[in-house]
Parts: C-alpha cells; sequence; structure tokens
C-alpha cells in the first residue's frame, strides 16, 4: 500500500494526470469534510479544495516525501480555509481575557457527555470559536501556534476554546433535552 | 478537557468523509491544464530569450574580434608609414656608401685617363726620342705598350672596383637584420608622441572645460548668506 502510493506519489510529481487523480479520489472525501467543518457551507468548501487540491499538486516538489503528504495536503486545506474566513468573513476577536477559573468547565461535566453527531456540532458552533476550537482538538495544535495563525493573542485563543467548550457543554444539554422532549 | 471527549470527536472528525461533486475533479484538471499551457509559454519565452542571448554574443563577439583583427591590421599601417622613413635611412647609408665608392671609380677612370694620357705622351716622346728605330716595330711596340698600358691600369683598377661591390654584398646581407631591429618605435619617437599628446590635451583643457562647458573655479561660495567657500583663503 505505502509503495504504491510511493509509487503514485513520485508520478504525480512528474506531473502525471493519472497519478493526480488517483491521489484526488484517494483524499478529496476527508479533505472536503475538513474543508466544511471551517467553512460550514459544501460549495465553499469545495472552491476552497480546487484551490488546495491544485496548489499541493503544482507545489508537490515541496512535499519531503510519499508519507507527509496526508499531513502536507491537509496544511494546504487548513490554511485555505481559515483564509477563506478571513476575506469572506471579518472575524473580529475581541481581545479576552482568560475567564475566571470558576468559569472553568469542569472535568465531571465534560464527562457526561452524550453521542453526538459531530457535523451538527460543528455546523451549529460560532464561527468565532469554531476556528480555534478545531486548531485546537483536532489539528492538535498548541494556543501559541492558534494565536500565530490566525493573528491573535494567546489569552484570547485560550479564553476561545474556554468559550467553545462552555457552547459544546450547552450544545449537549440541549440534545438531551430535545431527546428527552421527544422521547 | 477531558480526553475521552477529545478522542471521541478526534475520532469522529478523522471518519468524517464528504462526497464531492463530479465535476470537481474536472475543475482542478483544467486549473492544471491552464497552468501547464501557461509554462509551455513561458518556457518558449525563455528558449527565445536564450537564442536572443546567443546572438547577441555571437554579435558582439564578432564585434570585438574584428575590433581587435582592425587594430591588428592598422598596426601594420604604421609600421609602413615609418617603414619607408626607415628604409630611406637604409637606403641612405648604401647611397653614401656608393657615393663614396663612386669617386673612387671615378678616380680611377680619371687614374686610367690620367695614365692614358701619360701613355699617350710617353708614346709621343717615344715618338719623337726613338726616331731612328724602325718605324713599324716601333710603332708595333708602341701598339703594345700603349696596349698594355690600357690593360694594365684596367687590370690594376678592375680589383679596386670589384673591391668595394664586394664590401656591398655583407651590407646587403646585414640588411635584414638591421630591418627587424628598425621595426621598433625608438624611444625618443615615443616620448615624442607623448609630449604632442600632453600638450594637446592642456591645450583642449585651457581651451574649453569638459563637455564644452566653461568651469571656472568660482572666487565665493555662498549659501543663505554665509560663505561656504572663498578663495582668498
Amino acid at each position: 500500500m505505502q509503495n504504491d502510493f510511493q509509487h503514485i506519489f513520485n508520478r504525480a510529481i512528474k506531473q502525471d494526470r493519472l497519478a493526480q487523480k488517483t491521489i484526488y479520489e484517494m483524499f478529496s472525501g476527508k479533505m472536503l469534510a475538513v474543508a466544511k467543518s471551517y467553512v460550514n457551507n459544501f460549495d465553499d468548501a469545495e472552491d476552497i479544495l480546487v484551490t488546495a487540491f491544485f496548489k499541493a499538486f503544482t507545489k508537490i516538489e515541496d512535499c519531503r516525501d510519499s508519507k507527509s503528504f496526508p499531513f502536507w495536503l491537509r496544511k494546504i486545506v487548513v490554511n485555505d480555509s481559515i483564509n477563506f474566513i478571513r476575506k469572506s468573513k471579518n472575524l473580529l476577536y475581541v481581545e479576552g481575557e482568560i475567564e475566571h477559573i470558576g468559569d472553568e468547565i469542569s472535568d465531571e461535566e465534560m464527562e457526561n457527555f452524550p453521542d453526538f453527531d459531530l457535523e451538527k456540532v460543528l455546523s451549529q458552533m460560532p464561527l468565532g470559536y469554531k476556528l480555534v476550537f478545531n486548531l485546537y482538538v483536532f489539528e492538535d495544535k498548541k494556543h501559541q501556534e492558534i494565536a500565530e495563525i490566525l493573528n491573535i493573542s494567546e489569552g484570547t485563543s485560550k479564553s476561545q476554546l474556554n468559550k467553545a467548550k462552555k457552547w459544546l457543554v450547552e450544545f449537549f444539554r440541549t440534545q438531551e433535552n430535545e431527546k428527552f422532549v421527544k422521547k | 478537557m477531558k480526553n475521552s471527549l477529545k478522542n471521541k470527536l478526534k475520532n469522529q472528525y478523522e471518519n468524517q468523509s464528504e462526497i464531492p461533486t463530479e465535476n470537481l475533479w474536472e475543475r482542478i484538471e483544467s486549473q492544471l491544464e491552464n497552468s501547464e499551457e501557461k509554462k509551455v509559454v513561458v518556457a518558449k519565452k525563455i528558449n527565445y530569450w536564450k537564442y536572443a542571448a546567443i546572438f547577441l554574443m555571437v554579435v558582439s563577439l564578432g564585434l570585438v574580434v574584428n575590433y581587435f583583427l582592425n587594430q591588428k591590421s592598422v598596426n601594420p599601417e604604421f609600421v609602413n608609414t615609418e617603414e619607408p622613413n626607415l628604409k630611406q635611412n637604409e637606403k641612405s647609408i648604401p647611397i653614401e656608401e656608393i657615393e663614396n665608392i663612386q669617386p673612387i671609380q671615378i678616380n680611377n677612370s680619371q687614374e686610367i685617363a690620367i695614365n692614358k694620357t701619360s701613355n699617350s705622351t710617353v708614346n709621343s716622346s717615344d715618338k719623337t726620342a726613338v726616331k731612328v728605330n724602325d718605324e713599324k716595330t716601333l710603332t708595333q711596340n708602341n701598339q703594345k705598350s700603349i696596349v698594355e698600358n690600357v690593360i694594365k691600369p684596367e687590370k690594376e683598377d678592375s680589383p679596386k672596383v670589384i673591391v668595394p661591390n664586394i664590401e656591398n654584398k655583407p651590407v646587403l646581407a646585414q640588411q635584414p637584420i638591421v630591418k627587424e631591429k628598425t621595426k621598433y618605435i625608438t624611444a625618443n619617437e615615443l616620448l615624442f608622441g607623448r609630449e604632442v599628446d600632453k600638450s594637446y590635451k592642456e591645450q583642449q583643457e585651457n581651451d574649453e572645460g569638459k563637455m564644452g562647458v566653461n568651469l571656472r573655479k568660482p572666487k565665493e561660495v555662498k549659501i543663505l548668506g554665509i560663505t561656504v567657500y572663498s578663495d582668498e583663503q
């Protein structure tokens, strides 16, 4: 499998259209989901995907090897998504101090989470904290890195994540309530 | 955040997949093709530049070579203009020699003439002195003596005449060596040329300033009423 991908990767470096299409078919589904988790819109996500794959194929020489390609491609997609949000939506982060310790969500609260639909979570989470939340949870970025990527302060990044957590707890609660109502 | 929730979120996120619309690949492909066409165009342009650069290189090289060749062909002209003078100098030496020789020859001929005259006088004196002897024998003797006298000086002179000729030959042999030496410009000539150039430049500088503009040192330079430069200092 790895050898196969290595072979495809090598052909893609030589701008082989078939190899490029194979790579596209391998990663497009996942990358589309990643892009959509940021922009909340299927069409916008597809636009991002087109530019991201175009960048990836034209600058494939910059990628060190076939093993790092999936992460490299994902980085492009995430960056493009963030840039898209920056351009289309005027995001303004209020320089927030870190919330009081009392406001921190307790681990117990987070432990009792019900089953949830991630798509619903991501589509309903406000854009303000979703970027920080995505980067922190799904891209495993540290607050310092997030601050650099989004051009905000580290404190803002932390407070945004805290807001996201709060929102998530609230979301779970309402979901439970909805289920209860339905029953 | 508890790791269990984070892990669950992450797992779900990583397993997420969307099915893109069918024409999405075509959109990417068309973009790639457009970029490749652009690349080809750029490559062609670069090639043209290369050809243009090579052409320019060749032309400039040709000009440089031509210039140097011209310089080389000009140098002989310079040598040629000077060579006649040198040749004249060379020629002057043989001419002088010839002139020196000519008097000798003339002297010889004069001597011969003198001899002839002397002989004739002698003959006449002989004729007058020895009238008693048989006229025939006398005339024969006289004729012989005349012949001998006439021939003798010639015989005596002939080596003298030939000697300078022989002396001329080594001079002719030495000539090519002298020629090679005279190809060089003498130090005096060079110095003279330099002096002429110097005086010409000085004259030009005195006549006009650079680029035909007269730049004379101002006696005083004032900026905002403050004397920045004055000639008196």
